[in-house]
């Protein structure tokens, strides 16, 4: 383990989901060209696992978290598997099966508690976050301009119980990409650019800030079948946001940075709202944001309908400036 | 229920625990958090169960286990290739014949690599827990530290070349830090 601490820094944020785009080509460079570095990085992803089971295994004795759910034409029968996931009761194997599905599971980073002195207000460019406009189908396609929602098949509804305010929106059918025509619609995405050039001038200069984009996912089917993946994430740009409609997704590697936070439903809970959050440092080169919501189905015949998005918020947490700065 | 189908179940429960440490450091190889290793591990389980068969020579099973491993793994990438930036596929079929093949040496490791942790003095097992926490932050940890985030990695990954070390003088029988 000989190279540089900042390539061992790039595992790292890798590992912890915090590597951009272009730190993951960096590391994806750096592995195909280096067979012997190769089996550094996965001794070191070995190591980072043996630690977290490590520090968690005394927290997870009796703690679930994960289930592998096996099903065949006549029974079930599962087996569990503990935050080490090492550790299946005997029991299991033999006695059958319980269920113990994901729903509402989140499966993504949080961030940690509030720093003591942060302050936190919304963003007033992402507009209809609550989707309390006229109720109806959004646009569709990535957005061209800045201030609304424009994506995949979607609409607002007012018949879901939204969980403030009138409406909610619906996700309806997954899209290809046009830049891959040929692909699989897995995920139903819903879009919004927003200007991030005037809150730069709010920002006190000794102050860090975070981008905080929280959403509420909700899936209606009142018995559990397939895994829904809600997803809330946030990209920021440098470049000009024209360039990055005509492009989208191609242009996600130039990226400045990225959050992102996913949270699975297999039904069965049908008046629950599921909450993501994802959250990043607002980079110094960014001047737009890229605000994505989308419901990805298990598989491709499998029908989206019963799965909505309401309470979208972009807030910018400031906090005074920390001993070093963060940055991609 | 059917005696056959019970005995089924058990074979594949005593060949998958067997194997299901092997298998979850062969996926963390090839995905980026311990996230996503949770969820491909969710998918393979569910795939071997379906496509079971006693049948098969038990000596088997890693081999065909792990096949399936990297499929999984590689549909689960490139889900999230849709999003954001991940490994080509090319880097993951590499990544997948490394780990193959140290699999073995990676158990020996983990064994090791149990010890060497038990055995961390306490200040820097502190630091790890602090570190490694759910819902920890290194930015947030340096400020509640004193410390800057920077330094706070650079003594993470002095940790984590300790240990390292420590498991290596393990594996070759010499003394233990």
């Amino acid at each position: 383990m000989n190279e540089p601490l900042d390539l061992w820094e790039l595992v790292s944020r890798l590992a912890r989901g915090a590597a951009s785009a272009g730190e993951t080509r960096r590391l994806e460079e750096e592995l195909r060209a280096d067979p012997v570095f190769r089996a550094e990085y996965i001794r070191y992803l070995h190591l980072d696992a043996e630690i977290r089971a490590s520090i968690l295994a005394p927290a997870a004795q009796s703690e679930v978290n994960s289930s592998a759910r096996l099903t065949s034409e006549s029974n079930r029968l599962a087996v569990r598997q503990t935050l080490r996931g090492r550790v299946i009761t005997v029991a299991a194997v033999c006695l059958l099966a319980f269920l113990a599905g994901l729903a509402g599971t989140s499966l993504v980073r949080a961030l940690g508690p509030s720093y003591p002195h942060a302050m936190s207000r919304a963003l007033p460019g992402l507009v209809g976050g609550g989707f309390d406009g006229p109720v109806g189908p959004i646009p569709r396609g990535f957005p061209s301009g800045r201030g609304f929602w424009s994506g995949d098949e979607s609409e607002i509804v007012s018949t879901a119980a939204p969980v403030e305010g009138t409406g909610c929106l619906r996700f309806i059918q997954p899209g290809v990409d046009r830049t891959r025509p040929q692909g699989p619609a897995v995920s139903c995405d819903v879009f919004q650019v927003i200007d991030l050039n005037d809150i730069r001038w709010s920002i006190p200069w000794d102050s860090e800030a975070v981008l905080e984009l929280s959403a509420l996912f909700r899936d209606t089917r009142t018995t559990r079948s397939g895994r829904i993946v809600f997803l809330c994430q946030i990209f920021q740009f440098a470049e000009d946001p024209a360039e990055i409609a005509g492009t989208w997704p191609l242009n996600i590697p130039q990226a400045v940075g990225s959050a992102a936070t996913l949270v699975a439903s297999t039904g069965g809970e049908p008046d629950k709202w599921l909450p993501a959050q994802a959250k990043c440092i607002l980079s110094p080169a960014a001047r737009f944001a890229v605000v994505q919501i989308g419901a990805k189905r298990p598989s491709p015949s499998f029908s989206l309908g019963h799965q909505y998005a309401d309470k979208v918020a972009l807030s910018l947490r400031t906090q005074p400036s920390l001993p070093s700065k963060i940055s991609k | 229920m059917d005696q056959g189908i019970r005995d089924n179940q058990e074979a594949f429960l005593r060949l998958y625990v067997a194997n299901e440490v092997a298998l979850r450091a062969f996926v963390r190889s090839l995905v980026p958090t311990h996230e996503d290793v949770g969820e491909v591990m969710q998918e393979i389980a569910t795939v071997l169960w379906r496509k079971f068969n006693p049948a098969d020579p038990p000596e088997q099973f890693r081999r065909w286990a792990f096949g399936v491993a990297r499929l999984e793994a590689l549909a689960h990438l490139r889900a999230l290739a849709r999003d954001r930036h991940v490994f080509g596929e090319d880097t993951i079929h590499l990544l997948a014949a490394s780990a193959e093949d140290l699999t073995d040496s990676l158990e020996r490791e983990r064994i090791a690599l149990k010890d060497c942790l038990s055995r961390l003095p306490r200040d820097k097992r502190a630091l790890l827990e602090a570190a490694y926490a759910p819902d920890s932050r290194i930015d947030h940890l340096a400020a509640t530290t004193g410390r800057t985030p920077m330094s706070l990695y650079k003594a993470l990954h002095r940790i984590r070349l300790e240990l390292l070390d420590c498991a290596r003088k393990f594996l070759a029988g010499g003394k233990k830090e």
